[in-house]
């Protein structure tokens, strides 16, 4: 494991509903090394893409609170100046969007937004600019770099467009990416291609990598250590073995009870019953999974849910992970 | 692209029939006919009759439209009943002043009109927003002719800043003095009419821009350590321009067809003003050149968007 490259401590990120905040991301701790692949899994809406955005400074501070420390080579990122993050983004910190139909300028040639890039954290010959480029266009596995590089992004297979997104990511050799459903919105043979790359790319520049996911696949598939969030707040943590292999947080149990296996076929999907609850109505106290688990009794929840370590490394959230359990394929 | 434009111009000749086919059998409705007007209490029938014959209003529709559609295109759109002129050299004269009010009145719009959507989708919900939206409004709901009289009343009659109407003064002579004089009878009409013309542009382009700024390719702008300044200038804005670009090949157009209101309240003799006076005089020839001319106008100017769009949206662009 390498040296530590980001620590997040008690992080809250707040959004403005009317007069009032409510906490998307709550008290969120986490840590990641160099040469590290930090997956965080979770359902839509848990806060995932908001830790992510609160990382890389990509928030509206007018609508937006962030409180707490999130440490990124000795610099203190919560409260830094809007210059300080343009300076960070694109040649520190890289990030990969979750649509690549639309996370890229339908204006703008490939090499102009890839060159953007560089255009704005190195002083490069206009020539060595253009040769970059084109190496990086090549690097993300993209053939014929010259041609790709005069076309438009609609031009382009959504496949192509997330390997030039993440050249756009890479370009300055960044020491971590935040890749944000990297692969949700392609076709799953692109899917592993993206994924390698990822690897590859990793394993060339040593970089530290968040990849957000909610596809447990690329989870098991991809990452060295998995943060589980639920309603905005890590509920376990611990290596990749550990949360396959001896998953505590009932949430985190029945999601990956929910993964369709192909010796179970013709049973009925395990589902979790109802939803992430909304912003607005998010219980202050208490555990925040107990209205999806009904049937366990009130007093296997701690009153302030607090992180337990049960085994080193393995942290989980509550109490009530000793009471769940699988019978019969159902929960109980 | 010359392919394109080539094959859309081909597209519009049945448009064309079929607009002029249209007007021709409108005109054919209408009462009366070249002669109604000369009709006196002396005229002998025999000879009305005669004449009838001779200008072929007896002769089957198809032959008459076809004798009208090369007439047109020879450039005859016949005689005025009104003015007693051929009809071309009737439009003329009022095309170019209608064509030089517009192309004032429209740079005038654009002029006001972007900044303010700019300003407003920039500082979306500031102050400066809602002052520039609460101005939107108001222009939006003063009706034109009611402004443009209190504007003439205002500047033309009480404070005699600018002439009440006409296109250029008498008495200017050589070219800079008639140039001049011609500008100084814009101002007014010009200025009045731009400033309720802008509503439509800056809602576009304010509400373009708050949607953009949302948009993924924002953030990964943002993303690429781009200063927020340029992201506004090469990725928000370029693309928030789009939809205004897509409506100014039908404003250049209507530059031609000119403003009713203002040609008639400020008596400048342009197209609009023509065709306002040609309906209430039936001047059935001008009417039906006008409206071809208006109809050709449209077909060019969607033309014209479509150029527009291509050159700047790559999207577009046709091979």
């Amino acid at each position: 494991m390498g040296e530590e490259l980001l620590t997040i401590n008690h992080l809250h990120t707040a959004f403005k509903r009317g007069t009032e905040y409510f906490d998307a991301v709550d008290d969120v701790s986490l840590k990641i090394h160099k040469d590290e692949i930090l997956a965080i899994v979770g359902e839509s809406g848990c806060g995932k893409t908001t830790l992510a955005k609160s990382i890389i400074g990509l928030h509206d501070l007018k609508r937006t609170k962030i409180t707490g420390n999130i440490k990124f080579q000795d610099q203190e990122l919560v409260g830094a100046s809007p210059e300080k993050f343009d300076q960070l983004r694109g040649s520190d910190m890289g990030m990969i969007f979750q649509d690549p139909l639309a996370a890229l300028n339908p204006l703008m040639r490939v090499e102009d937004q890839v060159r953007e890039v560089l255009d704005y954290h190195t002083d490069y010959s206009a020539t060595k600019k253009h040769k970059i480029v084109l190496k990086l266009l090549d690097q993300v596995g993209l053939e014929n770099p010259e041609r790709v590089a005069r076309q438009f992004p609609h031009e382009l297979s959504g496949g192509m467009r997330q390997r030039i997104i993440i050249a756009i990511a890479i370009a300055c050799k960044p020491e971590l990416i935040i890749a944000d459903e990297p692969t949700t919105a392609l076709d799953v043979t692109i899917q592993a291609q993206i994924l390698d790359l990822l690897r590859s790319i990793q394993a060339q520049n040593h970089a530290g990598i968040i990849l957000i996911t909610h596809d447990l696949g690329v989870v098991a598939d991809t990452a060295d250590e998995v943060v589980v969030m639920y309603a905005g707040q890590v509920v376990e943590r611990g290596t990749v073995f550990q949360i396959f292999n001896h998953p505590l947080h009932p949430y985190t149990r029945s999601l990956l009870k929910s993964i369709p296996q192909a010796e179970h076929e013709g049973d009925r999907l395990y589902a979790i019953e109802g939803a992430v609850p909304s912003l607005a109505k998010m219980p202050h106290d208490g555990c925040r999974f107990a209205p999806r688990i009904p049937w366990i009794p009130e007093s296997a929840h701690e009153k302030t849910p607090t992180m337990h370590e049960p085994e080193e490394g393995h942290y989980v959230l509550c109490t009530c992970y000793q009471t769940f359990k699988f019978e019969n394929g159902e929960a109980v | 692209m010359w392919k394109t434009i080539l094959r859309r111009v081909v597209i519009m000749i049945p448009q064309i029939i079929i607009l002029s086919l249209l007007v021709f059998i409108l005109a054919k409705f209408m009462p009366g006919d070249p002669f109604t007007g000369s009709i006196t209490p002396q005229t002998d029938a025999s000879q009305l009759h005669a004449l009838k014959v001779q200008a072929g209003l007896y002769d089957p529709w198809y032959t008459q439209y076809i004798h009208w559609v090369v007439n047109m295109f020879h450039g005859n759109f016949g005689t005025s009943y009104q003015f007693k002129e051929p009809v071309m050299a009737v439009i003329g004269g009022r095309a170019i002043n209608t064509l030089w009010l517009s192309l004032f009145t429209v740079i005038l719009t654009y002029l006001i009109a972007i900044p303010l959507g700019l300003l407003a989708g920039r500082y979306e919900d500031t102050n400066l927003d809602r002052g520039i939206m609460f101005f939107n409004y108001v222009t939006y709901a003063i009706p034109l002719f009611v402004f443009l009289v209190i504007g003439l009343w205002l500047f033309g009659y009480v404070l005699g800043w600018f002439p009440s109407g006409g296109s250029v003064s008498l008495s200017a002579n050589g070219f800079w003095g008639n140039t001049w004089s011609r500008l100084y009878h814009m101002i007014l009409p010009g200025v009045l009419t731009a400033l309720l013309s802008t509503t439509s542009t800056v809602q576009y382009l304010r509400s373009e821009i708050v949607d953009q700024k949302h948009q993924d390719m924002v953030a990964t702008a943002r993303a690429k350590g781009v200063p927020e300044r340029k992201v506004f200038s090469r990725h928000i804005l370029r693309n928030s321009l789009l939809p205004i670009a897509a409506f100014m090949g039908y404003s250049i157009t209507g530059l031609l067809g000119g403003s009713v209101f203002v040609e008639q309240i400020f008596t400048y003799p342009g197209m609009g003003q023509l065709f306002l006076n040609s309906i209430s005089n039936r001047d059935f020839s001008v009417i039906t050149a006008l409206v071809m001319i208006y109809g050709i106008l449209a077909l060019f100017g969607t033309l014209l968007s479509d150029i527009i769009m291509s050159v700047v949206d790559p999207r577009i662009r046709i091979k």
